[in-house]
């Protein structure tokens, strides 16, 4: 008698399997069985993949989606214990099926990104007022040692693809319309405001230097990256702007200056 | 080994299952039920509206933790981190009990996200035990665990399903969660008598009964996505026979209906219940 280890391996493997094969030495009765858990699994996950990615599939069609869906959980098979996670990587799974489509891992990567806000830890968005004040009596020296702490969950990435109405589209069901190229790219934060998860567009430049502060960045690090990025004499105030922006978009939840 | 837990007492409420679709009903009215219970995953998260409205929700109902992740058929064990955050869950909502199934989920390297069976073995019966001893013990609490439909058995099978439950009630201390639509969707999947089942429990340990709807045919199917079928209510004037008060609710997942639908079928739990009570009185 096989162990219940082997047992449960045997079982999961042949569950995972694209072509189905059924369990050695099992009976028809026990492989009917077996097929009613095998259709379990790929439905449960195909409809989790279609709950969190409703405007990729609008924009694909359901019935390609379903099929890049399934295509999706057989070569990422889930791991872990909720079903929230059996999304990631679906982006980068739609980028090799759609490389001619590139909007479509873009609105995908929109979709996954709002679908782990969502449950992200609760904060409280900094304020202008907030800010001023907390930065009030800064040196040159605190500015360039500042630094920020975003709202849980918040993540950014360049699109190439004017995602706003490519979304706009998929709400009015108008998916017939162009994707949107855009001449230049474009950077997209994605974060929950109040509970309502979003997305806002910005300058490119905004996608490293928030990537950078997510990641424990001074103010003054993204300053160097900003006169890399940018034209030298609009360095500052393209700074100054973008904090503007992440401030009023509540982005930030608390300010603090640590040596550099 | 059995770990000491916290007795669970018997309740003898009237709940359904708590879906996104009535969120708002149960927060803007009085819904007239004793209890909800709520899938414990979509609620074990950082913070969001899921967790907000939990949280409202329990300020006007009992809530019972229902999961469906812990795994504790699995040979691989109990996912740490996930036992964390289900404390951590139910130290925010104080439910009335946590729940999950006799099944297994997982392996070390993959989740299947269904409730797989356990051959009827007494290794699985030991892995089972292990599993549910140190799951109690880290949330301090004694658990339900809910009977599984299934759709197969193994070729190794050393026991019957009512047995199996019987022993590893009596091992581990925990309670039982007794789906009535999974006993008539098993037995009429395997060929055994569902009254034998029914007798075959330990009555004492019972502290919850689901109901639920099912897809006939030849294998049924555990869909849980209409009515409750005129054979599960059968089979619950039955159970109620033996288990006498017992909390009760109606579990929906597909197809869900509207709140007052719910609600006249628990009306009808309601009356059999009030039913067999009156007849066993007299």
């Amino acid at each position: 008698m096989i162990s219940l280890a082997e047992r449960q391996f045997r079982f999961m493997a042949s569950l995972l399997a694209e072509d189905g094969d059924p369990l050695e030495a099992s009976s028809s009765r026990f492989d009917a069985g077996l097929g009613i858990y095998r259709n379990n699994y790929r439905a449960t996950l195909i409809e989790a993949l279609s709950d969190t990615f409703k405007r990729t599939a609008r924009w694909i069609g359901e019935e390609v989606f379903h099929q890049a869906a399934a295509h999706h959980v057989i070569i990422n098979p889930p791991c872990g214990w909720t079903l929230d996670d059996v999304g990631a990587g679906f982006d980068r799974t739609l980028a090799e099926l759609f490389a001619k489509d590139p909007e479509v891992s873009e609105l995908a990567w929109i979709e996954w990104s709002m679908h782990r806000a969502f449950g992200a830890a609760n904060a409280e968005p900094y304020t202008a007022g907030d800010f001023a004040d907390s930065t009030a009596a800064f040196s040159d020296n605190d500015w360039g040692a500042l630094c920020l702490d975003f709202i849980p969950g918040i993540s950014t990435s360049l699109v190439h693809h004017d995602v706003a109405a490519i979304w706009h589209a998929c709400d009015l069901d108008d998916v017939s319309c162009p994707s949107y190229s855009l001449k230049e790219p474009m950077a997209c934060h994605v974060y929950r405001d109040g509970e309502q998860p979003t997305f806002i567009t910005a300058p490119a430049f905004e996608s490293p230097a928030l990537n950078a502060m997510v990641g424990g960045a001074h103010f003054g690090d993204v300053l160097d990256l900003l006169f890399k990025l940018r034209p030298h004499e609009s360095a500052v105030a393209d700074a100054g702007a973008m904090l503007g922006r992440w401030l009023n978009n509540g982005l930030i939840v608390a300010v603090r200056t640590q040596a550099r | 080994m059995h770990i000491m837990t916290p007795e669970i007492s018997p309740y003898a409420g009237f709940g359904i299952g708590l879906r996104t679709d009535h969120y708002g009903d149960f927060i803007e009215h009085d819904v007239p039920v004793d209890f909800v219970e709520v899938i414990s995953e979509n609620f074990m998260l950082e913070g969001g509206r899921p967790l907000r409205i939990l949280e409202q929700v329990r300020t006007k109902y009992d809530v019972i933790l229902h999961g469906v992740s812990m795994s504790v058929g699995s040979a691989h064990g109990i996912d740490e981190a996930y036992l964390a955050r289900l404390k951590c869950l139910a130290e925010r909502i104080d439910p009335l009990w946590i729940s999950d199934h006799l099944c297994w989920t997982r392996t070390s390297a993959h989740n299947s996200h269904d409730l797989l069976p356990l051959p009827l073995t007494h290794e699985a019966l030991d892995m089972v035990c292990r599993n549910i001893d140190h799951a109690q013990n880290i949330l301090g609490r004694a658990m339900l665990f809910e009977n599984p439909s299934s759709y197969l058995t193994f070729p190794e099978d050393e026991m019957t399903e009512w047995e199996f439950i019987a022993a590893m009630a009596r091992r581990t201390g925990c309670f039982l969660l007794l789906d009535i639509n999974n006993i008539y969707v098993s037995a009429h999947n395997h060929g055994y008598r569902a009254r034998d089942y029914l007798a075959g429990i330990p009555h004492e340990q019972v502290r919850q009964i689901h109901l639920a709807g099912h897809t006939p045919g030849p294998i049924i199917i555990d869909t849980h996505d209409r009515e409750v079928a005129d054979g599960v209510w059968s089979l619950y004037k039955e159970a109620l026979r033996f288990l006498g008060p017992v909390a009760t609710m109606i579990e929906r997942d597909g197809n869900i209906p509207s709140l007052t639908e719910l609600l006249s079928e628990l009306d009808i739990a309601r009356s059999l219940a009030g039913y067999e009570a009156l007849q066993a009185v007299s």
